[in-house]
């Protein structure tokens, strides 16, 4: 059966995505949120991660409280977000756009889990050596 | 200059101690969440009851049965731990129901409403998220 959970998950989040679209145009926040952690004990970077699905194909962009990199304007780090979802498993890359001086790429692998119209990502990071987990939760109303 | 100093102080020390996480205070909370297997096998997803004292976090967890002997359609499993700024970490182990009794170590990052992280097993490994909403 787990291919019907898996289905149902990559269902529910195309509706979801579709649903962000429709509330982007809206002007209504469309948006993920979430947080990526270190294995060090340091606090959580929470950030908004905004995506839309196109098949298994995922595109977004995501904006992060700066906690590195020469201070932004807005103490804001951006980056965009290039990916996909094959039923319950969601990974993408997710690349610096400059701001901060910041324009590297880091990797991440997920799993989704959808509960009614709340639905939530979470897995792992990893750039070179460096490893942490993340997550991301949205409710499609 | 010294009420400003004083002031200035007592705004950090707010700040601070706003900043604390969730499981820093006393108290029992249920938190929803879900492991996944590093395998890519489906997620389980499961009701986490944390009751905390100081930094000692113990509790128990329901998960349906996705694996076992099949004699339950549930498992349950005590959790014991400890939370302290900004980590989680505790151990999980299986209460015998299904024939499970074994133990599982998870550790994360903790805030006021989530905890996420990584788990591991002998020969199993994954991540993990939780959320309450109180």
């Amino acid at each position: 059966m787990s291919w019907l959970r898996a289905a149902i998950a990559a269902f529910a989040l195309s509706i979801a995505l579709g649903q962000a679209g429709t509330a982007a145009a809206a002007g209504m926040s469309p948006e993920w949120v979430g947080a990526y952690g270190y294995e060090d004990g340091r606090k959580a970077v929470a950030f908004y991660l905004s995506l839309s699905q196109n098949g298994e194909i995922l595109t977004g962009h995501i904006e992060e409280t700066q906690t590195f990199g020469r201070r932004s304007e807005d103490d804001t780090l951006r980056a965009k977000v290039v990916g996909s979802v094959d039923g319950h498993r969601v990974r993408f890359t997710k690349t610096y756009d400059g701001t901060g001086g910041q324009s590297h790429s880091v990797t991440y692998n997920g799993t989704l889990v959808v509960e009614g119209e709340f639905m939530f990502m979470f897995g792992t990071w990893r750039l070179g050596p460096d490893v942490g987990s993340w997550f991301a939760s949205v409710t499609a109303d | 200059m010294k009420n400003l100093v004083w002031m200035i102080a007592l705004f950090a020390a707010a700040a601070i101690a706003c900043a604390c996480p969730a499981l820093a205070a006393d108290g029992t909370v249920v938190w929803k969440g879900a492991y996944a297997y590093d395998d890519g096998r489906p997620p389980v997803q499961f009701t986490m009851t944390v009751a905390t004292k100081g930094k000692s976090v113990t509790g128990k967890i329901e998960e349906p049965a996705t694996f076992g002997d099949g004699t339950s359609e549930k498992l349950f499993a005590k959790i014991t731990g400890t939370a302290f700024g900004f980590t989680v970490s505790f151990k999980k182990t299986y209460d015998g129901t299904g024939g499970q009794t074994h133990t599982v170590a998870y550790k994360g990052t903790v805030d006021d409403k989530t905890m996420f992280g990584v788990w591991g097993a002998t020969g199993f490994a994954g991540t993990w998220y939780a959320r309450t909403e109180k």
